[in-house]
């Protein structure tokens, strides 16, 4: 006896269930689908509005990952470059920063770097009473 | 315009190519949605779903598989999870089909008419009993005459799987027919149109 022949007898004849397979026929009128495919069509809109906005969204994560993460690594340049930029060596300041050190010492210029892909960046932090500059170098070269 | 013409089309983001394609299908698509969850409200929810889906997912959609089996897999599973949160929410019982009711009361001549929505009652009854899983089985395979390996590609089932569910099925449905439903347990299929 095959299960998947719709019997459970070889002849067929006293399964039952196959009453049920007239229900193939019982399709809904014409007038049950009204309203139908614009219900759908309206479904279909809504998630590609969600779709797009989500994408968006996860744009919007990564760029402020990426905005984070470039964020903390100026961060880490501040203060790894800070002690430097407050302890110049003697090499790095000119002799006219020091020619005028009697007025007020100005921060210290390090334009004599040797690195030629280094930028420097001076930040004017805090108070005018109390100002500091805050001297940032950039270079792709650093090895942090 | 053939099948695999809409469904290229509607690949490409054309909406009346789809229009097209939900309508020769959502006769099916409603039909196996009801006989798994016995409520037509619920099962025209669930076309509409099934046809959302089948849109988003159309694009992974490729030539030379089997149109039906995806979208029937599709329906399926919706009737299913569908079933089983409703289950949860302790609503099991099988409602009336107001659509067949309809048609028997405003069919008039329509004995046939009459026969089907019984049937299809006594059907709702009776499935109430199976798990989601055989109650879609037996409704791929007995109501729509899918071949066992279609079933088995629908329900993503081993064959033999499909078979002991359509098996268990059957023998449920049997059971109840007989010791609820005599008089159908003694007419054949071609009693009924």
């Amino acid at each position: 006896m095959r299960l998947d022949e719709g019997r459970l007898d070889p002849g067929g004849e006293s399964d039952r269930t196959r009453l049920f397979r007239v229900l193939k026929e019982a399709d809904p009128s014409e007038e049950f689908w009204s309203g139908f495919w614009l219900s759908v069509r309206a479904g279909i809109r809504d998630s590609e509005r969600k779709g797009r906005s989500l994408t968006a969204g996860r744009a919007l994560l990564l760029g402020s990952s990426a905005g984070l993460m470039a964020a903390v690594a100026v961060l880490a340049l501040v203060f790894l470059v800070r002690p430097v930029a407050h302890l110049p060596s003697p090499r790095t300041v000119p002799l006219r920063a020091l020619a005028g050190a009697e007025e007020k010492a100005p921060p210290p210029i390090l334009e004599d770097l040797q690195s030629a892909s280094a930028r420097v960046y001076t930040f004017h932090v805090g108070e005018p009473a109390d100002a500091t500059d805050v001297i940032l170098i950039v270079d792709e070269k650093i090895d942090i | 315009m053939n099948e695999w013409d809409l469904i290229r089309r509607s690949q490409a983001g054309d909406l009346q190519a789809f229009e097209v394609l939900v309508r020769e299908k959502r006769n099916q698509v409603f039909r196996i949605a009801r006989q798994i969850l016995g409520d037509e409200e619920d099962a025209k929810d669930i076309a509409q779903l099934v046809f959302i889906r089948l849109w988003q997912t159309l694009g992974r959609f490729r030539e030379g598989s089997s149109f039906s089996a995806w979208l029937h897999r599709i329906t399926v599973n919706l009737a299913i999870d569908c079933s089983r949160r409703r289950q949860g929410r302790g609503r099991v019982e099988a409602r009336e089909p107001a659509v067949l009711e309809g048609a028997r009361a405003e069919g008039g001549t329509g004995g046939a008419e009459m026969a089907k929505g019984e049937v299809q009652r006594v059907f709702q009854e009776l499935a109430a009993k199976l798990s989601p899983r055989q109650r879609a089985a037996f409704v791929l395979r007995e109501i729509e005459g899918f071949s066992t390996e279609e079933v088995s590609e629908m329900l993503g089932m081993r064959i033999s799987t499909v078979r002991n569910h359509v098996h268990a099925a059957r023998q449920t449905l049997q059971e109840g027919l007989r010791r609820f439903f005599p008089e159908y347990a003694r007419r054949r299929s071609g009693d009924v149109s």
